[in-house]
């Protein structure tokens, strides 16, 4: 039986209320796709996006879970350092993306989340829980 | 009586894992239309195929020319060990080059350059001389 083991990535976006009001799942998906391309190339985006999710983002506190495979989570979490912008043209938006926490399960970076960054209720919040799988 | 100490013969085998630093690689370039190249602009494209398929952490990997003959558009590349998966891959999936199709051809890859100056494809034997061949 094969098991496919996730990381969750859990990040804070950092540029202010205009970089909040950019934030959106599709959003950040692009971004983060763009800097894999960058810094790592096709083989290096194609690769990390397989099993990729935005799993939540929260327009309020500019918390980002990003999901992605075990094997894929040195190129992710070399690549987000250099975002610089997020959001669409002409709407991009001059942020940083700090890695705050990375977990295995979902439930241990709510944990992170809710113990040490912020005192939020996830469940009462915008709840982006899309999947923005590329195929 | 004789009291030398016997002295018996030990075997031992040491395997050295990648122990060379340098691989090198025989290419050779082909373009659809007759196109003369340069030393320089062969590393363009050495560089621009790394940056394609691995990005920028593809184009930091320390690859040299080390000669390049312009009228068969063949050279010999030399790259660290570590780096020799990439730059193999890279090279292969290169079709273009400033808007000319064109297609890099592996010759030999080994870790001894002595042995890029021959191979058993290439090599015909000498014919013998008559002298020779009375004998």
């Amino acid at each position: 039986m094969v098991r496919l083991k996730n990381r969750y990535v859990l990040c804070a976006v950092r540029g202010g209320d205009s970089a909040l009001r950019a934030l959106s799942p599709t959003a950040v998906y692009n971004t983060v796709s763009h800097a894999l391309l960058v810094q790592h190339g096709m083989y290096g985006q194609a690769r990390c996006l397989i099993g990729m999710t935005v799993s939540y983002v929260n327009m309020k506190t500019g918390v980002v879970i990003v999901r992605v495979r075990k094997d894929s989570l040195p190129l992710l979490s070399s690549a987000l350092p250099f975002v610089s912008d997020v959001g669409f043209p002409p709407n991009r938006v001059q942020c940083n993306l700090h890695t705050l926490h990375v977990g295995e399960e979902r439930q241990r970076v709510r944990e992170a989340i809710t113990s040490t960054c912020f005192p939020v209720d996830l469940d009462k919040d915008v709840d982006a829980d899309l999947d923005m799988d590329a195929d | 009586m004789s009291s030398g100490k016997k002295t018996t013969l030990s075997y031992e085998k040491i395997t050295y894992r990648n122990a060379k630093k340098y691989f090198y690689l025989r290419v050779c370039l082909e373009f659809q239309e007759p196109t003369v190249l340069n030393a320089v602009e062969m590393h363009c494209l050495v560089t621009k195929a790394l940056k394609e398929l691995h990005g920028d952490t593809g184009t930091a990997l320390l690859c040299d020319l080390i000669h390049f003959d312009s009228s068969s558009r063949t050279g010999i590349l030399r790259v660290y060990c570590s780096g020799l998966v990439r730059l193999w891959s890279a090279l292969t999936m290169l079709s273009s080059f400033r808007g000319h199709p064109c297609a890099v051809r592996i010759m030999q890859v080994s870790p001894f350059l002595l042995s890029l100056s021959g191979d058993s494809r290439s090599w015909t034997p000498p014919e013998p001389t008559a002298s020779e061949s009375q004998n």
